[in-house]
């Protein structure tokens, strides 16, 4: 199966070329949209776990039972 | 400036890249603010190796005939000095809900004090759909 392709524009001449992508630029593309995934989803991580401390101490703020520590860094960084 | 409406053949909407000069080094960062009309965010990334702009391109499934709409800014684009720039991106599902339309504002920096000579946009995954356009403005002979 042939690899996608891609449009090369040259704006001083107008050329215009379709132009397939050579194994290794599908290679480089599919390594860049795991790359982006992984840090994605890493910073999806991150927003959550984020959240569950802020219920965490607000739940403990409002029964008067102590902060831990990272609970605390929300509060006063 | 570039501006651009792109519609991904896959059947989730994917994130665009831009590269300049065809650079992959880790020489892009970006700030943005993100919401899709029942949340909102906003994150930062540096030393990228490339322009990464989240759900730029519609999915498929979509509504027909939709697209995702783009614009990037990059003034002073020969000048010898790193290149900030700016871009603004809808995408609109013509549907209810979460999720079936975002807006995404974004600044951005790539440095490198090169000349940008080329650009490049490329979906994460997919293709871009037929009726896809792109218009390249504010250069000599565009």
């Amino acid at each position: 199966m042939a690899n996608p392709t891609r449009i090369e524009v040259n704006c001083t001449t107008g050329e215009v070329l379709e132009i397939e992508l050579t194994d290794e630029e599908v290679a480089q593309r599919e390594a860049d949209a795991a790359a982006h995934a992984a840090a994605e989803a890493q910073r999806q991580a991150q927003a959550e776990a984020t959240l569950a401390l802020k219920e965490s101490a607000r739940a403990k703020l409002i029964s008067g039972q102590l902060l831990n520590a990272d609970e605390a860094a929300l509060l006063v960084p | 400036m570039v501006r651009a409406s792109i519609r991904n053949i896959a059947a989730s909407s994917t994130n665009l890249r831009v590269r300049v000069n065809g650079l992959t080094t880790t020489i892009y960062s970006s700030t943005f603010v993100f919401g899709d009309g029942s949340a909102a965010y906003s994150n930062r990334r540096s030393s990228a190796t490339g322009l990464v702009l989240d759900d730029t391109a519609v999915d498929n499934g979509a509504t027909a005939n939709t697209f995702g709409s783009f614009e990037l800014y990059l003034p002073s684009y020969t000048a010898s000095q790193n290149k900030p720039l700016g871009t603004f991106y809808t995408q609109e599902n013509n549907a209810s809900g979460a999720g079936s339309s975002y807006i995404n504002a974004n600044a951005g920096l790539i440095r490198t004090t090169a000349a940008i000579t080329e650009i490049s946009l490329t979906l994460e995954s997919g293709s871009m759909a037929a009726g896809s356009s792109f218009y390249l403005y504010g250069i000599s002979k565009s």
